[in-house]
């Protein structure tokens, strides 16, 4: 690679890696492993920089790629579940009160236990659809599947989220929402 | 929970974000790095095979199977590769490593995917293919040459050869074992010379997703090779 291309890479890399983090960590509900996703998407994305810089849509190849490293993590045996019990890890947000912080630990909570129960594709469909805000046509072109299959994937995941918030995880996110 | 509510969920969750946990400056140096060094193994792995024919040539000593005995002793290679001068350039790639490498890797490895790019990397003045499974620590990597070259390369640990054998006149065919070391997983080369025309290595850099048998790389060099007619 040329000097100017990885200097754009660089560039790129600085500025795309906490969105993409971001999306890692709704799709995994952990920081640590979202840091890990990430690192992974930059390492994969080094090689085809000089082609993708052609087409013009780093971004979405990007997101592309982080959703594959999280499939193929789901995938993996020895793959170690963690559930999580409401622990607040150490925001950079000082500002935030405590009952604030709290408020979020329980939203945060009750989010994650609902979208553990998804299958790993459904949960991808909702991440992209409702936090990146992706239409049918982008998350399609996303995750590889048809448009049809999006929709489906959709209602289906709003409907199992339905089924599996119980009563208080869904007082929780009313009461912060 | 409607749609209107998970969209403020979700974005609320990702508030308060801790902060980033690596520098992506330091991973892509370290991407960098790792390919250079990929890269150098790759190509010091094949002038080490042109050590190895040249003693044989000069040496007299005819290949011999490692393995079960289930065919006839073969033959050495009739038209050995003779060691050149270091910096005698190598000759062009008989094949085109584009077309041929990739469907068999997928024939041959139906359940592994490779980088999701078309990151097969081929280098015109190495002839270099390269297929990473993204933490460069699983791969395959085609290196392909033809003409006289070499020049000597020492690896430690010494590799065990499990098949050596001519497959046709003037071939010989070679899969060699790597054992684990520095925390990478085991390596299998497969080395295909047929004198001055084709010096083939394929190097499968295995572990938990790709699994690859001594066998399993002596047949892809094999088709490999074959292609180069």
């Amino acid at each position: 690679m040329r000097k100017s291309d990885e200097n754009r890479f660089r560039e790129f890399a600085r500025e795309q890696s906490p969105v993409l983090r971001r999306t890692g960590y709704l799709l995994c509900g952990d920081w640590h492993l979202a840091d890990d996703l990430t690192q992974q998407t930059l390492i994969k994305l080094y090689g085809a920089w000089t082609r993708l810089e052609c087409s013009a849509k780093p971004v979405s190849y990007a997101r592309k790629v982080m959703l594959r490293c999280w499939l193929d993590e789901r995938r993996r045996r020895w793959r170690q579940v963690e559930r999580r019990d409401g622990e607040v890890p150490d925001g950079a947000d000082q500002a935030m009160s405590p009952a604030d912080r709290q408020e979020l630990a329980t939203l945060r909570t009750a989010l994650f236990r609902s979208l553990d129960e998804l299958a790993p594709r459904q949960r991808a469909v909702l991440v992209l659809r409702f936090f990146e805000s992706l239409s049918v046509t982008e998350t399609a072109d996303a995750l590889g599947c048809t448009e049809g299959t999006v929709k489906s994937q959709t209602s289906r995941g709003l409907a199992a989220l339905r089924t599996v918030i119980d009563g208080e995880s869904a007082d929780a996110m009313k009461e912060f929402l | 929970v409607n749609e209107k509510q998970l969209t403020e969920s979700m974005s609320l969750a990702a508030l308060d974000e801790p902060p980033l946990g690596f520098d992506p400056d330091t991973v892509i140096d370290q991407v960098i790095r790792r390919r250079r060094r990929t890269v150098l193994v790759a190509s010091s792995g094949t002038t080490a095979v042109l050590v190895a024919v040249a003693a044989v040539a000069f040496g007299g000593m005819g290949p011999q199977r490692l393995g079960p005995a289930t065919s006839p002793a073969p033959s050495p290679p009739s038209n050995p590769l003779v060691v050149g001068d270091p910096d005698m350039s190598p000759g062009p790639c008989p094949l085109s490593m584009p077309e041929v490498v990739p469907p068999l890797l997928a024939e041959h490895f139906p359940d592994v995917e490779f980088d999701p790019v078309p990151e097969p990397y081929t280098d015109p003045k190495s002839q270099l293919w390269l297929n990473l499974l993204g933490d460069n620590q699983q791969f395959v990597d085609v290196t392909c040459r033809s003409g006289p070259t070499g020049s000597e390369t020492h690896h430690t640990p010494k590799p065990e050869t499990v098949i050596d054998e001519s497959p046709e006149p003037g071939a010989r065919l070679r899969v060699l074992v790597y054992e684990s070391f520095e925390n990478r997983p085991p390596q299998i080369i497969g080395k295909w010379t047929q004198g001055e025309r084709l010096t083939l290595q394929v190097s499968v850099n295995g572990g938990d997703t790709l699994v690859a048998t001594p066998e399993k790389v002596a047949a892809l060099t094999t088709e490999i090779a074959e292609a180069a007619r």
